[in-house]
């Protein structure tokens, strides 16, 4: 696995340098460079690591990976989910005079940890996946992380009224990591419990890494306190480990789950095969766009080609974007720091040209195409009065999804 | 040559046969168990240190793998992805983890090889500096074991890479204090005479068990550079098996004591008691006594058989004895007899002969001594005629001389010679009456000796015993008239039967006896009286008297105290064999330097033998 991250990035890297080389003298190659920073897991739920960096390409393809006038050179980082990791890359930013822009992964808690070195250190920092509500929401004027993605905030609403609404389910229990993305979603799935006038069952709280004897005892405490269903935060590693854990009980033991879409982000469908996933009633929320569709418009066809033309290997047809969400929002994002580059002027200092940037990025006024929606004035200036301005995707973006026989992400369509 | 009793034999056979028999397992001991146990004594070392030093690997094992365990912890795996988020909890939770019951010094270490946590407040390391961290976290290793010398003690610090999602994400690092993993594995006295140290790039860093020199055994261990060197006690072990030889040879010569005890005793009562008793009897037996060899009581079959064996030669023996002896006793008394008829004979025969002579001799001097007799009767009356005339012849010549013829009496005077004339004429008559009553003298001293001798007179008649006291005395008067003064008292007794001259022999002899006795100056005193149908006659003497010692030989043959010469020994003997052929009996009653007092006592009637 790790000879393969090396060989992707390696792969990735010749086909810019190629890119490069044929356009400016090498002398001029490390001057006007952008760089371009993705720090994501592409460890633990390698998928999600993956279809960023995928979106991403695809995305600057379309600008021949050109802004203002500079090259745009990616840097991928692995955090493997790290948080000790992911500080790293972002100091390694800090000290490069290149970098604009930082991409980060699926994983809330890195993100939740550093975000006062983020909004003080000034990184601008997009966010395609993680989803836990604080990230965005730092509280000052001058907030550097962008998001589009799921925001917990609203996911929990979501998860919470699909479940009772349309399925029908009555006594939720909660089953949430333990860490601040974790503590996000119990927020809000309180809250929207609340709100429908339901009480959880209760909580249930684990660690990473646990293993499939400590998730069984966890599901038959469930099942036993009641619940008729359980809402789930957790990401692909451990949201095997439960399906398994659920799907190896006795029939009669085994409850459905609403989960988070953290368990998308990795090599789930993989392991938790159709045969698996037979026994298991197992829907996640996703944002309302699939190249699985039947409906499909120009655009999206023609970014799928475009992703089929760039990673030839990999993708052959839509099914093959794994981790669909990564790709889909990691794409739209860099459609949307293309808009705002383009709306200003890069200068050689690059903390300034970070500024402008953000500042660009919460006025742009110009609707942009993306695959989920076309964006208007996706973000703007943060404040108490103004909590989802860093984020580009609102409640009516997100929807529930099931896997399709062969691992394909299929939206319900509601 | 020295000879000893058998009970003494027995046991020194039975100690030396032990004693052999200690010696002999005593060298055995030395020569061939010695090496075996000092072999076994070896290899026993050799289990014990191969089980420490793989009780040490095993701890290492055991933590290692416990570390491995802790560090699966999903807490502890999310606090290495999210340090700050896990800050409070992680240091809740770490010092909780134990090993084995034991705390020791836990670091959590991130994938930089910073520490996130450490249950020690002040973390004595900086472990980004360590090349094993970096070897550990890019995957060149799962774990690490070293040892580590801080705040002035060693540790073992073993490091077990953390893994997530199959990447190498941090390290749990636990630091043991060697003196723990020591006190484990050395409890319960198992250094007991063996020294263990630590060496670590051969550098002594820990002791344990006593300081002992003696051959060392060296063992390496899974930490690099550190080893094990243990030390047996030989010495110790040399001095157990020594006292152990010790008390076995104590214990065997105890038991073959008391066995030798047991033996001794019973050898004793089987062996040395029959001999002993055989012995007994043997010298009962030698002493003419008969005594009987307990059988029954014997163990041992031959030894009864031998017992029974030896009764029957015993009795056998001891009868044969007897009636030989009976016979010697027969035999003897019978050869008495026949030396004292002997010498009864030789002096019957010497008396006979001497009797004869006398009666010879006494025929020839009788017939002088009768013409002696009568010529000198004739001489008395011729003198009746001389001697008056003589005087006249005398008286005429001196009247002649007065008369102026002198020549008839010079002549006369001449013939006299100066002699009176008157004294011889009157001494003459006196002259023959002594020689005639010499003469006489003469004549009965030759009757007396022809009565003394009786030649012819052997056979009993009828005599009186104070008559044969007279004759006696008038034989020995002149041996006793020297030194004593017999007196008589010679009362009335009557004619009794016997052979008087037998019976003047034996008073012969008791008056001689009793002059001998005497000695210079003494008195015999001879008393004859009637007692009853008794003649009893007794001869006292105030001679030096008999001892009282020789009294009961006084009658035996050839007994004498006399010088050699002066007695033969037989007179009392043929005194008492004479007195008893008459019936009768001698007593003897003396007082030492008072006098002897013998007494016969003679029955009245007449002798058995004239009676038959």
């Amino acid at each position: 696995m790790f000879q393969q991250l090396i060989q992707q990035q390696k792969y990735v890297l010749s086909i810019l340098a190629l890119i490069l080389l044929n356009t400016l003298p090498y002398s001029k190659l490390q001057a006007e460079n952008i760089r371009l920073y993705i720090d994501a897991d592409r460890t633990g739920v390698r998928a999600s690591g993956i279809s960023i960096e995928q979106g991403v390409l695809t995305a600057l393809s379309e600008v021949n990976y050109t802004l203002g006038g500079k090259k745009i050179e990616l840097v991928i980082r692995d955090h493997h989910g790290s948080s000790r990791r992911s500080k790293k890359h972002l100091q390694e930013y800090l000290q490069d005079k290149h970098a604009l822009a930082i991409f980060s992964g699926l994983h809330s808690p890195p993100l939740l940890a550093h975000r006062e070195f983020i909004n003080r250190n000034r990184i601008l920092l997009l966010d395609p996946w993680a989803a836990a509500g604080p990230i965005t929401r730092y509280p000052s004027k001058e907030n550097w992380i962008f998001r589009l993605s799921i925001d917990d905030s609203k996911a929990g609403y979501v998860i919470t009224k699909h479940a009772l609404e349309i399925d029908g389910f009555s006594k939720p229990y909660l089953l949430l990591e333990e860490t601040g993305w974790g503590k996000s979603n119990l927020n809000t799935m309180t809250k929207a419990l609340k709100e429908s006038g339901v009480k959880s069952m209760g909580t249930k709280w684990f660690h990473w890494s646990l293993g499939k004897n400590a998730a069984s005892i966890i599901l038959r405490d469930i099942k036993a306190s009641g619940a008729d269903v359980i809402f789930m935060v957790a990401n692909a590693p451990e949201g095997k480990t439960f399906a398994r854990a659920m799907a190896s009980l006795p029939e009669q033991e085994r409850l459905p789950i609403r989960s988070h879409w953290g368990i998308t982000g990795g090599d789930f469908a993989e392991v938790i095969d159709a045969e698996i996933r037979a026994n298991l009633d197992l829907a996640f929320i996703q944002t309302r766009f699939s190249f699985l569709q039947e409906e499909q418009n120009e655009f999206s066809l023609t970014v799928l080609n475009n992703a089929i033309r760039l990673f030839p290997n990999k993708i052959k047809g839509a099914a093959d974007i794994k981790a669909p969400a990564g790709f889909i929002h990691a794409y739209d994002l860099t459609r949307l720091l293309i808009a705002a580059i383009n709306a200003t002027e890069l200068t050689d200092d690059m903390e300034y040209n970070r500024n402008r940037i953000r500042q660009s990025l919460e006025t742009l006024s110009q609707p942009i195409q993306g695959l989920i929606k076309l964006y208007r004035l996706p973000f703007s200036v943060y404040s108490d009065l103004n909590p989802d301005a860093h984020e580009a995707l609102s409640e009516k973006d997100f929807t529930m999804a099931r896997y399709g026989k062969s691992g394909e992400i299929l939206l319900i369509s509601n | 040559m020295t000879r000893i009793s058998l009970s003494i034999a027995l046991p020194i056979f039975v100690a030396i046969s032990t004693l052999l028999v200690v010696i002999l397992i005593t060298i055995t001991l030395s020569i061939r168990i010695v090496p075996v146990i000092n072999a076994s004594q070896k290899t026993h070392v050799e289990v014990r240190v191969n089980a420490i030093a793989s009780d040490i690997q095993r701890f290492i094992n055991n933590h290692l793998q416990l570390l491995l365990e802790h560090s699966r912890q999903p807490l502890l795996v999310q606090s290495i992805m999210q340090p700050d988020a896990y800050k409070g909890r992680i240091k809740d939770f770490m010092p909780d983890l134990t090993f084995l019951g034991e705390k020791y010094s836990l670091n959590l270490i991130d994938f930089q090889g910073e520490t996130i946590h450490s249950t020690q407040d002040n973390p004595a390391f900086n472990y980004s500096t360590l090349s094993w961290v970096r070897v550990l976290l890019d995957r060149g290793k799962n774990y690490h074991l070293e040892i580590s010398y801080f705040n002035n003690r060693y540790y073992l610090r073993l490091a077990q890479v953390m893994i997530y999602n199959q990447i190498p994400e941090g390290l749990l690092v636990v630091e043991i204090p060697l003196t723990t993993m020591i006190e484990q594995v050395s409890e319960k006295g198992r250094l007991d005479a063996l020294s263990m140290k630590l060496l670590w790039m051969g550098k002594e860093i820990l002791h344990a068990g006593k300081q002992l020199s003696g051959e060392t055994i060296e063992h390496s261990s899974r930490v690099p550079g550190l080893s094990l060197n243990f030390v047996s006690d030989s010495q110790q072990a040399d001095d157990e098996l020594n006292q152990l030889i010790l008390e076995i040879t104590l214990s065997i010569l105890f038991l073959s004591s008391l066995i030798a005890i047991v033996i001794t005793g019973v050898g004793k009562k089987w062996f040395v008691n029959p001999v002993e008793q055989l012995k007994k009897a043997s010298i009962a037996l030698a002493d003419e006594q008969l005594y009987e060899v307990d059988t029954e009581t014997q163990h041992l079959v031959e030894l009864k058989d031998l017992g029974e064996a030896f009764n029957r030669m015993a009795e056998r023996i001891y009868n044969r004895e007897k009636s030989l002896q009976k016979r010697r006793d027969e035999l003897m008394k019978l050869n008495e007899e026949l030396r004292l008829s002997q010498a009864q004979l030789v002096h019957s025969e010497k008396m006979a002969s001497l009797g004869t002579l006398a009666a010879g001799v006494a025929h020839e001097i009788n017939n002088p001594v009768g013409y002696i007799k009568n010529n000198l009767s004739a001489l008395q009356e011729y003198l009746l005629v001389i001697i008056p005339l003589i005087k006249e012849y005398y008286r005429f010549a001196t009247v002649h001389a007065e008369q102026g013829q002198s020549e008839q009496l010079d002549k006369i005077t001449k013939i006299l010679g100066g002699e009176d004339l008157d004294f011889i004429l009157q001494d003459i008559g006196p002259l023959l009456t002594d020689s005639r009553d010499g003469t006489e003298r003469v004549k009965e001293i030759v009757a007396g000796l022809k009565s003394f001798a009786r030649i012819d007179d052997a056979e009993i008649k009828e005599f009186d015993l104070n008559q044969c006291v007279k004759e006696t005395l008038r034989v020995v008067s002149n041996e006793l008239k020297y030194n004593s003064e017999v007196t008589t008292e010679l009362n009335e007794i009557p004619q009794m039967y016997g052979n008087p001259g037998q019976v003047n022999q034996v008073i012969m002899n008791m008056l001689v006896n009793a002059s001998h006795a005497i000695g210079d100056k003494g008195e015999i005193h001879i008393k004859t009286w009637r007692e009853y149908e008794n003649i009893k006659l007794s001869i006292a003497d105030s001679g030096c008297g008999i001892e009282e010692k020789n009294l009961k030989n006084l009658f035996n043959p050839f007994y004498t105290t006399k010088e050699v010469g002066k007695g033969t020994g037989l007179g009392l003997s043929i005194s008492h064999g004479i007195i008893d052929d008459h019936n009768g009996d001698i007593q003897v009653e003396s007082e030492l330097n008072v006098g002897t007092t013998f007494t016969i006592s003679l029955p009245v009637t007449r002798p058995k033998a004239e009676l038959n």
